[in-house]
């Protein structure tokens, strides 16, 4: 029995979307911190210097500091995208890929100054869900595109870190199994075509008989 | 500080021991022992100088190389020079192992390995472990070793996680990647895929083949990797056209994948990996 690659190699996805790999690649990103002390020549106190986010966090879980928010994670800019991206059907490049990681992070602690992290942390998960939801719907669109060409290629522009874990394998996996499928049934078309004596047809599209199942979380 | 007794005075060592005091270390002075001072006086001064030749060790606290690139990156950010600040980001070798660890771990087929990045990665890492064994006594120190430990960490993680998607790709396939694609591999690489592979012949041998009645079924049939079905999300780095559509920079697309295997390998496009 033939079946699509599986891909064993895309990176594993927790329950509620979440992704080792992902995390460790988003504490990468560099974040500014206020640091309490005072090592030559980087840290001065008061003075805030960009690190990357694993030692931001250990610097504010030793009480050695204070992270930054960065300027996208404001609720002046969170609201305007959450809009444009209710009006809009293609997804907004203006957040950073990692978006969706950075904020669970930073949001985790309470925070003593004017920054609100629950109100920011409900704004980015309503824009991923937006966000998941706008790609799902675009599933019908890639169908189609593979009725006109042999083989498609599909445009995702300012897809993030997150919408790639909890997606991105189904997706590859649907579009190989389809393709899978097309191939196959031009295969048996042809044999059956070769029996007859005729030419060759090229391979009907499978329609779903059905409305599609819309599936949510 | 000392308190000059009548007696002290007097003798002309006491008044030595009263206008010396300038390139002294005051010590309190001992009351009841204030003769015996006065007697030790001139073993004092020998010891004195002998402890003026000493300078205070000037406190330097172990730099991780990565906050002297911190440092770097906040000069350059200074000069708002953007070409700098690229520079300075691509020339670690933890960027560029974390950059190949990622395209190894999503693309579908096993990649080049690449020698510098490994070598260069291992002697990295001992560097930081060497300077977390020399670190001083002092918090400061203690704080940057302990900084320096965690990234080390994080360096075997990747350098460990790239490598064992690296063999479990290469057991998926052993014998066509013994025969086709030995040049993908190290040299440990190499010796352990063909050991691999005369233990798994000799198992198939042993349990199977040898018993067929026919001659010709006794080969054993090489798997090929098959990449019909496959698709992979792929972000463009440098303008190019694929089947005549043409690419801008940034552009994020899913795409099957023996369409962009060449550009992969020009370095044109990259997969996009989260």
């Amino acid at each position: 029995m033939n079946t699509a690659q599986p891909s064993l190699l895309l990176p594993a996805a927790g329950q509620d979307g979440s992704s080792f790999r992902a995390s460790f690649s988003a504490e990468e990103t560099h974040v500014e911190v206020i640091p309490d002390f005072t090592a030559s020549p980087s840290f001065m106190a008061g003075v805030p210097v960009q690190v990357p986010l694993w030692k931001a966090e250990l610097l504010q879980t030793r009480s050695l500091g204070r992270i930054v928010f960065p300027d996208w994670l404001s609720i002046d800019k969170l609201r305007p995208i959450l809009q444009q991206e209710k009006t809009q059907p293609l997804l907004t490049t203006s957040l950073p890929f990692y978006y969706y990681e950075l904020t669970r992070k930073l949001t985790n602690r309470p925070r003593h100054d004017d920054t609100n992290p629950d109100v920011l942390r409900l704004l980015v998960e309503d824009i991923f869900q937006v966000r998941v939801e706008k790609l799902r719907q675009q599933f019908p669109a890639y169908l189609a595109l593979m009725e006109d060409q042999d083989i498609p290629k599909v445009d995702v522009p300012g897809i993030a870190s997150a919408e790639l874990v909890l997606l991105g394998p189904f997706l590859l996996q649907a579009l190989g199994d389809r393709a899978l499928l097309l191939q196959q049934t031009k295969t048996n078309k042809n044999d059956a075509a070769e029996e007859r004596g005729e030419d060759t047809v090229t391979g009907e599209p499978i329609r779903p008989k059905v409305p599609l199942r819309r599936f949510r979380r | 500080m000392f308190l000059a007794s009548p007696s002290g005075l007097r003798t002309k060592r006491g008044a030595a021991f009263l206008f010396n005091t300038t390139n002294r270390q005051f010590t309190m002075a001992d009351l009841y022992n204030l003769l015996d001072q006065l007697d030790h006086d001139e073993q004092e001064e020998e010891i004195i100088q002998e402890e003026q030749e000493w300078e205070a060790p000037v406190e330097t606290a172990v730099l991780p190389a990565d906050l002297i690139d911190a440092q770097k990156r906040q000069l350059a950010d200074n000069d708002t020079n953007e070409d700098a600040k690229e520079v300075l980001e691509e020339d670690s070798p933890y960027l560029r192992l974390r950059n190949v660890w990622s395209q190894e771990v999503n693309a579908p087929e096993l990649l080049p390995f690449d020698e510098d990045v490994f070598q260069s990665i291992i002697e990295l890492i001992e560097d930081w472990e060497q300077a977390v064994d020399q670190c001083e006594d002092n918090p400061v120190s203690a704080l940057m070793a302990s900084i320096t430990s965690v990234q080390i960490e994080r360096a075997k993680y990747v350098l460990c996680d790239w490598l064992a998607t690296r063999l479990r790709k290469m057991e998926e396939y052993p014998f066509y990647i013994r025969d086709y694609k030995a040049d993908c591999l190290s040299q440990t690489e190499l010796s352990h895929i063909q050991a691999y592979c005369n233990l798994v012949q000799k198992h198939l041998s042993r349990t199977v083949l040898d018993h067929f009645p026919q001659e010709a079924w006794k080969e054993l049939p090489v798997e090929e990797p098959n990449f019909d079905y496959t698709y992979v999300f792929v972000k463009c780095l440098a303008p190019t056209t694929i089947d005549k559509d043409p690419l801008e920079r940034g552009d994020s697309l899913i795409i099957h994948y023996s369409k962009i295997r060449d550009s992969l390998r020009d370095g044109d496009l990259q997969i996009l990996a989260s």
